[in-house]
C-alpha cells in the first residue's frame, strides 16, 4: 500500500466533504466548531458556526433515538431515555449493536465521532477512553433517513407477514370461526402483528351489527400491566399469545370484552341517518365496502359520535368485511392508550387481516350450508330407501297376489264339491256313526280350507271398497262396546279421549269395523293380566288420527318392522292377516297404519285418514254404492 | 214344482246342486255353459236360474244379460268363488249374489227366499 501523499489526503477530504450526505464537523479541544463540511451548512444553515460550541447546539437540534429493536417485544413506554455522552457511541443492549442514532426533524443521522490526533483519526472502539487534551474531534453525522425508512419498513412487513402466515396456518386447522376471528384480533393488537392498542370484531345479523369479541386494554394501567406481562413471557408466535392470554384467561382484557359485547348497531337506523349513497363515517364504510379512518372531529360523523363515545377515543379504524357480497362483520381497531394516529399503512394491513377474517365467516357459513346439505340429502336418501322398499313390497305382493289369487280359486271349486258332498252324504240316513262321525270330520276342514282361501282371496284381490262417509266416534265407540266384556274381564282400565266434535272419514265401514277390532282385540290381548288401554282420536291439519295404546308386552324391537306382513304372526293359531288386511284397507282409503313411539304405552298404533271435509274440498271422487232398493226399482221398470 | 236351472261349467258342481235340489223338492235342470243355459232357459221355462260367472266362452254375466233380455223376470242368482263381483254393477240385475261354498245353506235359502216370495206374487196376483 502507497502511503498517502498530503496532496491525495487534501483531494480526498475536498471530495469526500463536498459529494457526501455525511455532515462532518471538527470540534476543537474546547469544543468549538473549527471546520464544517459543505453538507453540513447546507443541511443545517448557520447552525454550526465556526467558533460556537459544538455540543450546545447539537443538543438543540438533536434528540437521541431509542435503540430500534430488530427482534424485541419491548413495549412502547419503555423505550425513552435521556441522552448519553456524545463522544462514545452508545452500545445498547440487544444483540445487533447500532451506532447512536439521532433525530433532527424528520431526518435521522447516524452519528459516529472520531479522535483526531497527530496519529490520525481514531474512532469507535479505539477511541475508548483514549481521548487525550489537545485533541480535536470530528463528529460525523450520516442522513440514514430513507435507511431507516426501508429497515423500518422492512421489519413492520416481515412482522405482519409472519402474522399472516400464522392466521393462515390456524385458517387451516381450526373449523372454529370464533378462535379464528379471536387470533386475527390478537394479530392486530400485538406487537408481533400490527401493534394497534385495541380491535373488536362486530358480527353482522339481522340488520345488526352485535359485538361479538374486544381485545386490549382499556386503560393505560391496564395496559401498563398487560404490556410488560407479555414482554415478559417473550411469545415467539400469535398463536401462544392467544393460547396464554386469551384461553387460559390469564390476564383477560374483561372489560374490551365487556366494551364489545355491549355494542349493538341498528344498521337501518345508521343507513337512515347516513342518508342515501354515504361516502364518509361508519354508514360510508360499510356502503363502500372499504376500510376507512374515522375521526371524531371531523365534520358529518355525528351519526358516530355514539361509537366515539362508547370506545372513549377520536379516532378508529373501522374494516367492513363482506361474504358473498353481503355484509358480515366489521373489526374496529384504535389506539386508545398510546393515542398514535393509525397510519394508511396500518390501515392497509388491517385491510389483509379482515379479508383472512372475511375468509373464516365464508368458511364457516359454507361449511354450515354444507352440513345443512348433508342432512337433507340424507334424510331424502332416506324417503327414497323407504319408498324403494315399500315399492318392493307392493310388487312382491302383486305378485305374490296373482299367484295366489289363481291358486286359491283352483282350490276352492274342488273344495265345494268334496265337503259339499260329504254334507249332502249326511243327509241321507247312515246308521255307522264312525261313518257320520267321519263324513261331519270332512265337512269342517273343508270349510275351515274354505275360510283360509276366503281371507287370503280377500287380500291379495281386494275387494272395491265401499266407501262412505263414517262417523268416526260412532264406530270406534260400537266397536268397543262390541269388546267391553273382554276389557272388564281382564281387568283393563279404559281410556278414552275423543273429540266432542263429529270426525267423519271416508273408508269402507266393514274394513274399518276389522282394523279397529284388530287393534283392540291385540290390545286386549297383550294385557292378560290388565293394564291401560288408550283410544284417543284427534284432528291434525288434514288428516284424523286415531291412536291406540296398550302398556302390555310390548313388540320386540327385532319383529316390529314385520307386523304389517301378511302371514307374520307371533300367535299360535294366528292366520298372520289381521293387521296387513287393515294396513291395506287403510291405505286404500288414502291413509296409513304404523306404530308409534310413546313413552307411556308399550305399543302404539297410529292410523290416519285424510279427513271426509277434505275429500269433499278437493273434489276426490269415490265410489258410492246404490241402495239395494234402488237397484229393485230399476228391474222394476 | 218349481223348476231351477244351474248353469256351471264344473261336472261335481252340477252333480252336488243337482242332488242337493232335487232333495229340497225342486226340479234341476242342467247347462254347463252360457249357450246351453240360454237354450235351457227358453225351452225348460225354469223358475229360477243359478248362474256361475267364470264359465269358457261367454261368461255368466253375458249370459244373464241374454236370459233377462228375453225373460225380464227370470230370478237369477249369480253363484261363483269369487267374491269381487259383488260390487260390480252387472251383478246388481242379478237378484241374488251367493259365494260357492261346501256348505250349500245359503244358497239353498237364498233360492228359497226367492221362490217364495214369487210364489206369493203369485197368489197375489192370481186373487
Amino acid at each position: 500500500m502507497n502511503e498517502l501523499i498530503a496532496a491525495d489526503a487534501e483531494a480526498i477530504v475536498e471530495g469526500l466533504s463536498k459529494r457526501s450526505h455525511r455532515a462532518l464537523v471538527l470540534v476543537d479541544a474546547d469544543g468549538e466548531v473549527v471546520w464544517a463540511n459543505d453538507f453540513c451548512s447546507t443541511r443545517f444553515p448557520g447552525t454550526f458556526p465556526e467558533g460556537h460550541s459544538f455540543h450546545e447546539t447539537f443538543q438543540e437540534l438533536f434528540e437521541v433515538l431509542p435503540a430500534v429493536p430488530a427482534k424485541s417485544n419491548q413495549s412502547l413506554l419503555e423505550c425513552t431515555g435521556p441522552t448519553s455522552t456524545l463522544v462514545r457511541p452508545r452500545q445498547c443492549a440487544v444483540e445487533e449493536a447500532s451506532a447512536l442514532e439521532v433525530q433532527s426533524g424528520p431526518r435521522v443521522y447516524r452519528y459516529e465521532s472520531f479522535v483526531a490526533s497527530a496519529d490520525g483519526l481514531r474512532g469507535g472502539d479505539e477511541a475508548d477512553g483514549q481521548e487525550t487534551a489537545g485533541d480535536r474531534v470530528l463528529h460525523s453525522l450520516l442522513d440514514v433517513s430513507h435507511e431507516m425508512k426501508v429497515e423500518k419498513d422492512f421489519f413492520q412487513n416481515l412482522r405482519e407477514l409472519t402474522s399472516m402466515k400464522e392466521i393462515v396456518d390456524i385458517l387451516y386447522e381450526s373449523l372454529s370461526t370464533q378462535d379464528v376471528i379471536h387470533i386475527i384480533l390478537v394479530g392486530v393488537t400485538s406487537q408481533m402483528g400490527l401493534g394497534l392498542n385495541r380491535a373488536f370484531f362486530l358480527q353482522a345479523k339481522r340488520n345488526r351489527l352485535k359485538g361479538r369479541i374486544g381485545i386490549g386494554p382499556s386503560d393505560p394501567e391496564e395496559a401498563h400491566q398487560i404490556w410488560s406481562r407479555i414482554a415478559e413471557r417473550n411469545f415467539s408466535s400469535l398463536r401462544e399469545v392467544f393460547e396464554n392470554l386469551v384461553l387460559a384467561g390469564g390476564i383477560s382484557d374483561v372489560r374490551t370484552q365487556e366494551l364489545a359485547v355491549s355494542l349493538d348497531i341498528d344498521l337501518g337506523e345508521l343507513r337512515e341517518a347516513a342518508g342515501e349513497a354515504p361516502r364518509s363515517g361508519l354508514a360510508g364504510a360499510i356502503a363502500t365496502g372499504r376500510p376507512t379512518r374515522l375521526h371524531a372531529d371531523e365534520p358529518g360523523q355525528q351519526a358516530d359520535a355514539g361509537l366515539f363515545e362508547l370506545l372513549r377515543t377520536d379516532m378508529v379504524a373501522v374494516v367492513p368485511l363482506s361474504v358473498q357480497g353481503e355484509l358480515a362483520g366489521v373489526i374496529i381497531a384504535d389506539n386508545n392508550i398510546t393515542r398514535q394516529p393509525i397510519s394508511r399503512d396500518h390501515l392497509n394491513a388491517l385491510k389483509t387481516f379482515a379479508w383472512y377474517a372475511a375468509m373464516a365467516l365464508e368458511r364457516s357459513r359454507l361449511y354450515e350450508e354444507l352440513q345443512e346439505s348433508v342432512t337433507q340429502l340424507r334424510k331424502a336418501n332416506e324417503t327414497l330407501k323407504s319408498n324403494q322398499q315399500r315399492l318392493l313390497q307392493a310388487e312382491k305382493l302383486s305378485a305374490v297376489g296373482e299367484l295366489a289369487a289363481s291358486v286359491s280359486h283352483e282350490i276352492r271349486t274342488p273344495l265345494v264339491a268334496i265337503g259339499g258332498l260329504a254334507r249332502s252324504l249326511l243327509q241321507d240316513p247312515i246308521e255307522d256313526p264312525e261313518m257320520r262321525e267321519s263324513l261331519g270330520l270332512i265337512g269342517n276342514e273343508v270349510t275351515r280350507l274354505e275360510r283360509f282361501l276366503g281371507e287370503t282371496l280377500d287380500f291379495v284381490k281386494p275387494k272395491p271398497v265401499e266407501t262412505i262417509t263414517v262417523h268416526f266416534q260412532g264406530e270406534i265407540r260400537a266397536c268397543l262396546a262390541t269388546f267391553g266384556k273382554e276389557i272388564q274381564e281382564h281387568g283393563i282400565e279404559l281410556r278414552t279421549d275423543l273429540p266432542e266434535k263429529e270426525v267423519f272419514c271416508r273408508i269402507d265401514p266393514n274394513l274399518l269395523h276389522h282394523t279397529l277390532n284388530n287393534l283392540v282385540k291385540n290390545a286386549i290381548e297383550a294385557m292378560e293380566n290388565g293394564g291401560a288401554l288408550h283410544v284417543g282420536l284427534e284432528r291434525e291439519g288434514l288428516f284424523a288420527i286415531l291412536r291406540v295404546g296398550d302398556t302390555g308386552a310390548g313388540i320386540p324391537v327385532e319383529v316390529q318392522a314385520r307386523i304389517f306382513d301378511p302371514y307374520f304372526t307371533t300367535k299360535t293359531g294366528g292366520t298372520g292377516l289381521g293387521l296387513a288386511i287393515a294396513a291395506q284397507a287403510v291405505r286404500g282409503s288414502g291413509g296409513r297404519l304404523e306404530l308409534e313411539d310413546a313413552a307411556e304405552y308399550e305399543t302404539l298404533f297410529k292410523l290416519v285418514l285424510p279427513l271426509e271435509e277434505v275429500l269433499a274440498e278437493n273434489g276426490a271422487v269415490s265410489a258410492e254404492t246404490q241402495s239395494t232398493e234402488e237397484i229393485f226399482a230399476r228391474r222394476l221398470s | 214344482m218349481k223348476t231351477v236351472l244351474v248353469a256351471d261349467d264344473e261336472l261335481t258342481i252340477r252333480k252336488l246342486y243337482e242332488r242337493e235340489l232335487t232333495r229340497e223338492g225342486y226340479n234341476v235342470v242342467c247347462a254347463s255353459n252360457a249357450k246351453e243355459a240360454i237354450e235351457r232357459s227358453q225351452d225348460s221355462q225354469p223358475d229360477l236360474v243359478v248362474m256361475d260367472i267364470r264359465m269358457p266362452g261367454m261368461d255368466g254375466i253375458e249370459a244373464m244379460g241374454r236370459i233377462l233380455e228375453a225373460q225380464n223376470e227370470i230370478p237369477v242368482v249369480i253363484n261363483t268363488a269369487y267374491s269381487s263381483y259383488k260390487d260390480s254393477f252387472l251383478s246388481w240385475s242379478a237378484d241374488a249374489y251367493v259365494t260357492k261354498s261346501s256348505d250349500l245353506g245359503e244358497l239353498k235359502d237364498t233360492i228359497r227366499r226367492i221362490l217364495d216370495k214369487d210364489t206369493a206374487l203369485d197368489n197375489s196376483t192370481a186373487e
